[in-house]
């Protein structure tokens, strides 16, 4: 990755994941309904389970 | 605002179970963690999760012990405050009440020995099992004490005869409309603010580079936890608003600031507002177009109900409603930001490396606790002005106790509770500032009681004795 792709990766790192978790805020809020908030929030969990467990030592690195 | 009878057995005892739930909350997320983190070291036997289950085990009995205290108070104060609410639904609340004490209390009581000062006296299976005794009775405490506070939002199972309540179906006294709903809101509250303080701390340490592998088994569980819990807990809280609409309206209303009948459309989401409850109007309103409608009827021009909807004598104050409630639900989605740079620094693997992560982890340690405040502001100021929703008001409920006697109460309650709060700090900074390696890895195999105290109060991390809690 070049100098000049830095900043513009980093501006893409951050709205990546704001996007990401704006969408699901919205969901699980019930906006688009019960049926989607339960998906959501079950599809947020295991998600999060799947991160945990590929760094389940993670804690370990220096 | 006068300062007469009513109002300051009202300030009492908003001020003294304001500071009482602040100390349930931790030793309720905390009980859970102690057994989650037992359970692992059990399961791995890595002494990592003994250390940090010995470290969290002082602050946890600490919080325990004021908890229990200041929540005697408020027995006490049902009677002496507010005697006409005694009068009226003691046949509901004091059996309710019994049963925390004959449920929770004596679980706990049985076992909290064992868990305090015990591991080296039974086998490491029967101590985890005294710790998970230990954290189901403070579920069932919360049990208890929720059912009794959602019947008096939303009172069922009961006729009132002669100005007494008379229990037609405990069952529905105790499962009521929103016991269902705030029960699961109160203990995810409680089991985010554990989390966070786990969290903090475990960064504190990781900014400092003291402590590193107790750091970062900390964040790392801390994070967990809470991300899973905050997707769950903003989930509950939606449900919880829809309960809380149907059948105490006016909260919402005061909740969200809007005054007119239907607000206009589309509705903004106001942030902040300077409400005039005597014009029945905001002199100030500060709010995100469209966002009203959004979240708060799910379209994108819905209109939201206001608070002239219900009629002035039966309005909760706006303010009290509106700023609980904000402040609950902006800390909930500042949780929710943090949990999703969580996830997004695990993937990446820069979880315990990223400063300004760890940094606004140390600055949330405490946003549970205030989180848990607000939401309990909402609960009670929107009951307003009742005491029993529709049943009985508070100005009927207090007690014809001389306004000078309150306030000299309140003056002494106010000195010792800080007294307690200033001795739960000291001791639990002093217990951050010793670090983690003054809780051993290793259970000592022989001790005493008298050891045990002797070694806690000497407070020296070199001793080979137990220390802390031991």
């Amino acid at each position: 990755m070049n100098t000049a792709a830095s900043p513009l990766w980093r501006a893409a790192e951050a709205i990546a994941p704001t996007l990401v978790g704006i969408a699901f805020f919205f969901a699980i809020i019930g906006v688009f309904g019960l049926p989607a908030a339960i998906g959501a929030l079950v599809l947020f969990i295991a998600l999060a389970i799947c991160i945990f467990r590929r760094h389940p030592r993670e804690e370990f690195k220096t | 605002m006068s300062l007469d009878s009513a109002t300051l057995a009202r300030v009492q005892f908003a001020f003294t179970v304001s500071f009482h739930i602040i100390f349930p909350t931790i030793s309720i997320g905390l009980a859970t963690f102690l057994a989650i983190v037992e359970g692992l070291w059990l399961k791995t036997k890595d002494p990592l999760y003994m250390q940090i289950y010995r470290f969290w085990l002082s602050i946890f009995a600490m919080a325990f012990g004021v908890g229990v205290v200041t929540g005697i108070v408020l027995s006490f104060e049902f009677g002496l405050g507010f005697a006409r609410f005694g009068q009226m639904a003691g046949p509901v609340i004091g059996p309710m009440i019994g049963l925390e004490v004959l449920t929770s209390f004596f679980l706990e009581a049985g076992f909290l020995g064992i868990m305090l000062f015990g591991l080296h006296r039974v086998g490491p299976k029967l101590h985890f099992f005294a710790t998970c005794m230990v954290a189901l009775g403070t579920l069932l405490s919360a049990s208890w004490i929720l059912s009794a506070n959602s019947w008096m939002q939303t009172p069922d199972g009961v006729t009132v005869d002669n100005g007494r309540i008379v229990v037609n179906d405990w069952l529905k006294v105790i499962v009521n409309p929103s016991w269902p709903y705030r029960l699961p809101h109160m203990l995810a509250a409680a089991y985010i603010t554990g989390s966070f303080l786990i969290a903090g701390v475990g960064a504190w340490y990781l900014l400092r580079g003291k402590h590193e592998d107790f750091g970062r088994r900390t964040v790392s569980l801390g994070t967990a936890f809470a991300t899973v819990l905050i997707a769950g807990q903003v989930f509950l809280g939606d449900l919880l608003y829809g309960t809380m609409l149907r059948y105490q309206p006016a909260k919402m209303q005061a909740a969200e600031g809007f005054w007119d009948k239907q607000s206009q459309s589309p509705a903004p989401y106001y942030w902040i507002v300077v409400p005039d409850q005597e014009h029945q109007r905001n002199r100030f309103a500060l709010g995100t177009p469209y966002l009203g409608s959004i979240w708060l009827t799910h379209s994108l021009y819905g209109r939201v109900a206001g608070l002239t909807n219900t009629p002035t004598d039966r309005q909760p104050q706006m303010a009290w409603v509106f700023y609980g409630f904000k402040l609950m639900y902006g800390i909930a989605i500042v949780m929710f930001g943090v949990g999703v740079a969580s996830l997004w620094l695990r993937w990446h693997g820069r979880l315990f490396t990223t400063l300004w992560f760890l940094r606004f982890l140390v600055i949330m340690t405490p946003s549970g606790v205030l989180a848990t405040l607000g939401g309990w502001y909402v609960a009670e100021t929107g009951r307003q002005p009742w005491v029993i929703y529709n049943v009985l008001r508070t100005v009927d409920a207090v007690s014809p106790v001389p306004a000078n006697v309150l306030l000299s109460t309140l003056i002494a309650f106010i000195c010792v509770y800080s007294l307690f709060m200033v001795a739960f700090l000291i001791f639990t900074f002093r217990v951050i500032r010793r670090g983690p390696q003054a809780a051993p890895a290793q259970a000592d195999t022989l001790g005493s009681l008298k050891h045990a105290i002797k070694s806690s109060m000497k407070l020296d991390p070199g001793s080979h004795g137990p220390a802390l809690a031991e």
